[in-house]
């Protein structure tokens, strides 16, 4: 069965390969486009940094690295999987082409997901595992054979959960005629992603740790980076992700079964 | 001019038929205002000082509370002439007895009339979340900011059809129209206050005309202008939106002997 998606998987690579090479203008805007956002974001983290010495308890390069993992993890899913989830919001359900999901004999929700790659975004990896490795070494913080792996999988793990979020953050898609909007709402909840926890006030905390937990995503995977595995930590993470997992499949179910086909 | 105001009203009742999408996105791009307070306020408290350039933590989150408001007015994802002359559907506007750049003025001026209209309650909770760190102005400097918030929209129009008439020449600009709006987002001081950087590029930043967008006007909300600085910011928005719109004349009449209507 997962061969059958890792086979549609590179199929789709290469069609996205094909065709964005036809826009080679696009590929070039969209890198540069990448590439600035780090320079401004370096630029702002400079300014902040010359007036304080630490955030919550995190220095320059620690924020740095958390920037750039966060980072990592939205440029993944945003060069396999976010066109394909927003367009739930913009056009397949409003237009009545999630019809062509249902019928073919894959998992709707899986093959929505990939269904449009923008396979030139990974270049922006480029960029940001070079600057996650230099923070990260910078830190001064005797980082550990434990730490390397308990962080590789928590982050695979953290990766799974913004998935999860980002499906039922669009899922309301299949009971408005029109909401656009929500295919953003992920791109505005990712900017906490960067933030040490710490600076946030209890609520916020909270709220985006469990309710909503966006902010879990990123933090837990590099605070398994720098300091001593925490099991608490990893647990909650593995729980969490797998409830998210959960609530997201049934919300996507339910709405599956109030799709009426209808195009407006 | 009767049909102009219809067009106008038609237009407004389209995009508040619509009401959920704007109020979703209103609530989420909310997002940044709580980040960037929760974020100064750490920084404030960590650093022990009770200045950052010349702002205190009060002048800071209240640029950010106007920053919000203007992000409100930004009329850079509201306008459709780029796309509209990519798709082949500007030729509708070109045949009517009308002027297709007015009739697209007027658009983009129903979607931030319903959008203001919208957001005011949500400023409301802002300003009661935050009260204790806004700074209001005096009377006569609101509405000084109101002036300014005017020429601004004014200015900011003249850029961005500048932007989307480089769709006649050059195809598709919807790349390059995200990418030039977040350099002009960072150079107007939308990310954070100008007076923040570094003097030498604080120097390079101010000379140019997208300050006026952001920074000039949240200054002079906080009554950090005087009033004959005032007069002269004025003066050179209205200059530099007269070179903008001369540049647009230019790409637009040049722009319209290439179009073919053809569409992608």
């Amino acid at each position: 069965m997962i061969f059958r998606y890792i086979k549609i998987n590179l199929v789709l690579f290469k069609n996205s390969l094909i065709r964005d090479s036809q826009i080679p203008g696009h590929i070039v805007s969209s890198i540069l486009f990448r590439v600035l956002e780090l320079v401004v974001s370096l630029v702002f983290f400079k300014v902040i940094f010359t007036n304080t010495p630490d955030l919550a308890g995190w220095n320059y390069y620690q924020v740095l690295f958390l920037y750039a993992f966060a980072r990592i993890i939205m440029i993944v899913h945003n060069a396999w999987l976010k066109r394909g989830v927003q367009s739930m919001a913009t056009d397949l359900i409003r237009k009545g082409e999630f019809d062509f999901y249902l019928a073919k004999p894959v998992d709707p929700m899986v093959m929505v997901s990939i269904r449009r790659p923008r396979i030139y975004n990974f270049l922006s990896l480029l960029f940001l595992i070079p600057l996650a490795f230099y923070a990260a070494a910078k830190t001064g913080i005797p980082i550990g054979f434990d730490n390397i792996f308990w962080f590789l999988f928590v982050g695979i793990i953290a990766f799974l959960l913004y998935y999860f979020l980002t499906v039922l953050v669009i899922s309301p898609a299949f009971w408005f005629v029109r909401l656009w909007s929500i295919s953003e709402i992920m791109d505005r909840m990712n900017t906490f992603m960067r933030y040490p926890v710490g600076i946030f006030p209890e609520a916020i905390k909270i709220t985006l740790m469990i309710v909503f937990p966006v902010m879990t995503v990123s933090y837990i995977p590099a605070q398994t980076l720098f300091y001593p595995p925490n099991p608490v930590w990893i647990l909650f993470i593995i729980t969490v992700t797998a409830l998210f997992g959960l609530i997201t499949r049934l919300v996507w179910l339910a709405g599956q079964r109030n799709y009426n086909s209808a195009s407006s | 001019m009767k049909k102009y105001l219809a067009y106008f009203i038609v237009s407004f009742r389209s995009f508040s038929t619509y009401k959920a999408d704007f109020l979703v996105g209103i609530i989420f791009n909310l997002v940044y205002f709580f980040i960037y307070f929760s974020l100064w306020k750490a920084i404030y408290s960590s650093s022990g000082n009770a200045l950052i350039g010349t702002y205190t933590l009060a002048s800071t989150i209240t640029y950010y509370f106007i920053i919000t408001l203007i992000f409100r007015l930004d009329i850079s994802g509201k306008i459709w002439l780029g796309s509209d002359v990519w798709d082949g559907y500007f030729t509708n506007d070109l045949v009517k007895p009308w002027n297709a750049i007015a009739v697209h003025t007027l658009i983009t001026l129903s979607d931030l009339a319903i959008e203001i209209m919208l957001y005011l309650p949500f400023a409301a909770i802002i300003f009661m979340f935050a009260f204790n760190y806004i700074l209001l102005p005096t009377f006569a400097m609101f509405i000084f900011f109101l002036i300014t918030l005017i020429l601004g929209i004014f200015l900011n129009f003249t850029i961005n059809f500048c932007i989307q008439a480089l769709t006649f020449h050059f195809g598709d600009q919807e790349g390059n129209t995200n990418l030039i709006n977040y350099i002009i987002s960072f150079f107007a001081g939308g990310i954070f206050p100008l007076a923040f950087l570094p003097e030498n590029l604080r120097n390079i930043f101010m000379s140019l005309p997208f300050r006026y967008l952001f920074d000039f006007p949240a200054n002079v909300f906080l009554g950090k202008i005087s009033v004959s600085e005032i007069w002269i910011g004025w003066a050179q928005m209205l200059i530099w939106g007269l070179i903008f719109a001369l540049v647009f004349k230019f790409i637009y009449s040049t722009g319209l002997k290439k179009y073919t209507g053809t569409g992608r």
